[in-house]
């Protein structure tokens, strides 16, 4: 098969053994990225966005194992490959970039010479050529003065700056997979689109696959081309950006596409979603959005949807996906960035 | 409100809460039970010493273990199970003493460095950190120098050397609860200070007051036992773990035991205040990262 | 900006070091009764008081006294050993040699036996190593110095005859001997010390091997030995040396005691032996050098504390 998923996961359970009981973090997450793709990953906090990349790249803290599950990057079986090999996965076949980027980097050392580290722990460059390629790195992503902010201490930059340092950090091996973990949230609206704009070069100059870990639709709308939209540890829709803007089949989704305030509108109240997610330590044997679902029916609660096709390229988890008539959103009327749910 | 209660992390509880909340596992129940233990040891030794701890009997000197010495006798003949329960008492009251007068002084100076402020403030602190300047046993040794050797000149050379850590953290306390809204309320309605310091600012600091309390009780003993053993603390023949030890040494060879003894006497009661200064650490951090 | 936090500690420095010397002169002064007839003994002719008190300018008021006493002291001249006729100033430079080498070899011992204990603590925290870590450096705490001195004595030196138990023979006199004195002072000094050191260093490690930046590393695919030893050590070494700084106190009233039980001659005992004879030239010259050491020593951290962390700006 030459046409074979960069990064595909199948059934990824992923549990914490806490004081309170096993918690089911994951609990079933199916979700495939194909070559040059950008995928969006989107849900509320505590929905297991971030912890699926962790499983993917064996980052998992000691109270958290994968269960269950494959995870084939490339062809190869990830879960229970044995450390050096994923140590050496980690930067160079997969990467990721994280949300806070001050704490992200260690600020006793230059940004230089920790991107110089990853280099040198892949084994890429010659050493004559690390400190050079630093430079090139940090241009490439769009510091000015690179040789000098290759010295600078991470305090010394601003936060888009060290947002980009990381981003650097990421591609510095060549990865075919980037993984980026709310890499907007933390920086403020104008330095949000210059990152969007610099992910979207490098997806389409190095080739790079994108898994885009947000919150936030408007991000999504901008640069995916499909979304999986994670709720309670589980995929409860997935499809083109196009189909779920258009005619969202789950609640969930809806309710989110919906929470996004539209400019110049001043009069209607913000749309929230009551409620809050679940505990995950006794999951409900039904749908677990059922009780914050204004559509909910006596099977929702009884019985866990499953994930079926209910349109072209379009996936939802729900028992009434076809029926309800959700309403949508235009995709190419979505605003700049706005923080949606939560 | 009792003074045994625990407030520090915003919530009031009677003795039995307390205990409840510093016993999280079986090793603080051991060293809560250990320093209880020679407490009552160090309070009850005049009844339950089976000799008196003085007597002398120089027939039987260096007896190894017996049933009638149960641990043997030291150089002079004197029964080394009984010295050693006194030995504790001199530890224990030394220690105590320590502890309240430099928590009692030290906190005094930290409340009205903190609420004062200004001129007063500096004066205090300056003077602490210059008494911080030096090692501990070094000043006490300085003290003890000027007022001669003795168990007093120790309580206030051991005194003097902890107390400026007490200022320290009863300043700190103060400055973060005088900025309270409940305590600027009260200064406008016009409540004395020595109210306020004492109703609202005191028992929020009790918290970081009793945790060094224990560490201080922990390095007073070691202190006294380091300065008997060279002869400027507890004065023989009154015993004290540090004598004790002084004498064994010339005979560490045909009498280990006594030396070794009056150790474990000292390591034993060191580990258990230690452990309690833990728990109660534990007892009072709610933002406790729990390793 | 450096410049500037330098200049401030050295400043607080210089304070502390005045204000210390009139803590050690008020020593003297704060004795009930007559210092001159405390140091003579209670047999001295009232004359020999007399001369004395007249010699050690005690008729002057109080002010005149300190500044005639600060300025002999900082020239030197710190008066004579009332005990070993001697001039302080010479017994001092004799005998701090060997109490700062004492105190570094007890240092060495320290780091040397904390930093990898602590390190295996915090990496296999909460296991069976982690404990036994935890409380053998919890024992070494609650021992006291001279406790431990004994032990040891009787161990390696009255059992098993391995060990000199006590006296000092000097490096360029016989090295070897030089050694096999030192090695139990080493041990008893620095094992409280390692103990501290230990508990720091793992708390520190454990707190930095939580942040963000060390997921960082590891997700850049970094080996796992440079994450630890060089990305994170350096982080948790700030306050483990910061501890190092403070509690260098502690090592120096331990080495008091260490010279103390194994005889020998370092300022320490000098110290000792000065406050049961009521030697006070002595007492005062020593204390007054101890907390300039002591002092030279914290700022010395703290310049170093600036080196390692680079966000210090202005303390």
């Amino acid at each position: 098969m030459s046409d074979r998923a960069l990064l595909e996961v199948r059934g990824l359970r992923t549990y914490f053994s806490t004081r309170r009981g096993l918690v089911r973090a994951l609990d079933g997450v199916d979700l495939t990225v194909d070559s040059g793709e950008t995928v969006g990953v989107v849900g509320e906090s505590g929905s297991g966005k971030t912890l699926t990349a962790y499983s993917v790249l064996g980052l998992l803290p000691q109270s958290a194992r994968v269960v269950d599950g494959s995870i084939l990057f490339q062809g190869s079986e990830l879960r229970g490959a044995d450390a050096e090999a994923m140590r050496r996965l980690r930067g160079s076949g997969i990467s990721m970039v994280f949300q806070e980027p001050l704490t992200a980097l260690n600020p006793v050392f230059p940004v230089g010479v920790q991107i110089r580290d990853v280099l040198r722990a892949h084994g890429a460059v010659p050493r004559k050529q690390l400190r050079g390629r630093v430079v090139e790195l940090l241009r490439h992503v769009g510091i000015p003065a690179p040789d000098h902010a290759a010295a600078a201490y991470p305090f010394q930059l601003s936060g888009g700056m060290r947002q980009r340092v990381l981003i650097a950090m990421a591609i510095a091996c060549s990865p075919r997979l980037l993984i980026a973990d709310e890499p907007t949230t933390a920086l403020d609206a104008t330095v949000q689109a210059q990152i969007l704009d610099l992910l979207r070069h490098l997806v389409k100059e190095d080739g790079i696959s994108l898994i885009l870990i947000t919150h936030n639709f408007g991000i999504v709308a901008d640069i995916c081309q499909r979304i999986y939209v994670m709720y309670a540890g589980q995929v409860v829709e997935h499809g083109s950006v196009r189909s779920i803007f258009a005619a969202p089949r789950h609640p969930y989704t809806a309710a989110l596409l919906h929470c996004i305030p539209v400019p110049g509108d001043d009069s209607s109240p913000l749309a929230t979603i009551e409620g809050s997610v679940p505990s995950l330590v006794e999951p409900s044997v039904g749908c677990r959005f059922a009780v914050r679902c204004p559509h909910a029916q006596s099977r929702c609660r009884a019985e866990i949807p499953s994930l079926r096709r209910v349109a072209d390229a379009h996936w939802a988890a729900c028992h009434y996906a076809e029926t309800l008539g959700l309403a949508g959103v235009p995709a190419c009327d979505t605003p700049s960035p706005v923080p949606a749910g939560d | 409100m009792s003074v045994l209660d625990v407030t520090g992390a915003g919530g009031t509880s009677r003795f039995g809460g307390v205990l409840s909340r510093i016993c999280h596992g079986p090793i603080e129940v051991a060293a809560v039970l250990i320093a209880a233990a020679y407490v009552i040891l160090a309070v009850g030794a005049p009844l339950l010493a089976p000799y008196d701890p003085n007597v002398q009997n120089l027939r039987a000197t260096l007896a190894s273990p017996s049933v009638q010495h149960w641990l043997g006798t030291d150089e002079y003949g004197r029964d080394l199970l009984s010295r050693l329960l006194f030995g504790a008492r001199s530890s224990i009251m030394v220690g105590a003493s320590v502890v309240a007068l430099s928590s009692l002084i030290g906190g005094a100076f930290g409340i009205l460095a903190g609420m004062r402020r200004g001129i007063v403030d500096t004066l205090v602190m300056r003077t602490s950190d210059v008494t911080m300047a030096f090692p501990q046993l070094v000043l006490a040794l300085g003290f003890i120098a000027a007022l001669g050797a003795g168990i007093t000149s120790a309580i206030i050379a051991l005194t003097a050397a902890y107390a400026p850590i007490f200022v320290r953290i009863v300043r700190s306390s103060v400055l973060v609860i005088r900025q309270e809204a409940y305590v600027e309320a009260a200064r406008l309605i016009g409540v004395s200070p020595v109210r306020i310091a004492l109703r609202h600012i005191l028992p929020n600091a009790m918290g970081p007051i009793l945790v060094q309390s224990a560490m201080t009780f922990a390095f007073a003993v070691l202190a006294e036992s380091s300065l008997s053993f060279v002869g400027l603390g507890v004065p023989p023949p009154t015993a004290s773990f540090g004598n004790i030890i002084a004498a064994g040494r010339d005979h560490v060879g045909d009498a280990p035991w006594i030396a070794t003894s009056a150790g474990v006497g000292i390591v034993l009661l060191v580990l258990s205040l230690l452990l309690l200064a833990d728990a109660f650490r534990d007892a009072i951090d709610p933002y406790q990262h729990r390793s | 900006m450096r410049f500037r936090f330098i200049l401030r500690r050295l400043c607080w420095a210089a304070f502390v070091l005045f204000g210390s010397s009139i803590v050690v002169f008020l020593v003297l002064h704060v004795i009930p009764g007559d210092p001159a007839r405390a140091m003579l003994g209670p047999e001295a002719s009232p004359d020999a008081v007399a001369t004395l008190r007249v010699q050690l300018g005690l008729d002057r008021p109080l002010i005149y006294q300190y500044v005639v006493w600060l300025s002999q002291m900082s020239q030197g001249d710190m008066g004579r050993s009332i005990l070993l006729s001697q001039n302080v100033a010479s017994l001092l430079v004799e005998r701090l040699p060997i109490t700062l080498l004492l105190s570094a070899y007890a240092l060495c011992f320290a780091v040397l036996i904390a930093i990898p204990v602590s390190v295996i603590s915090a990496t296999r925290k909460n296991t069976a190593a982690d404990y036994a870590g935890r409380f053998l450096a919890l024992i070494g705490l609650a021992m006291p110095s001279f406790w431990l001195g004994i032990m040891l004595i009787l161990l390696f030196g009255v059992r098993l005859r391995l060990l000199p138990v006590f006296g000092y023979v000097a490096p360029s006199q016989d090295l070897i001997e030089h050694v096999r004195h030192m090695i139990l002072p080493t041990v008893s000094l620095g094992m409280v010390y390692s103990a501290l050191l230990m508990e720091t260093n793992r708390n520190s490690l454990i707190e930095v091997l939580q942040q963000d930046y060390i997921r960082t590393a590891r997700a850049g695919g970094l080996r796992e030995t440079l994450v630890l030893y060089k990305y994170a050590m350096r982080n948790a070494l700030i306050p483990t040396v910061t501890v190092i700084g403070i509690q260098v106190g502690y090592l120096m009233s331990g080495a008091l005691i260490v010279e103390t039980v194994f005889a020998i001659p370092g300022i320490g005992r000098l110290l000792v032996n000065a406050v049961l004879a009521r030697d006070y030239p002595v007492v005062q010259g020593t204390m007054l050098v101890t907390v300039a050491i002591f002092t030279i020593v914290n700022l010395i951290v703290d310049l170093l504390y600036a080196v390692i962390d680079p966000r210090v700006e202005s303390a």
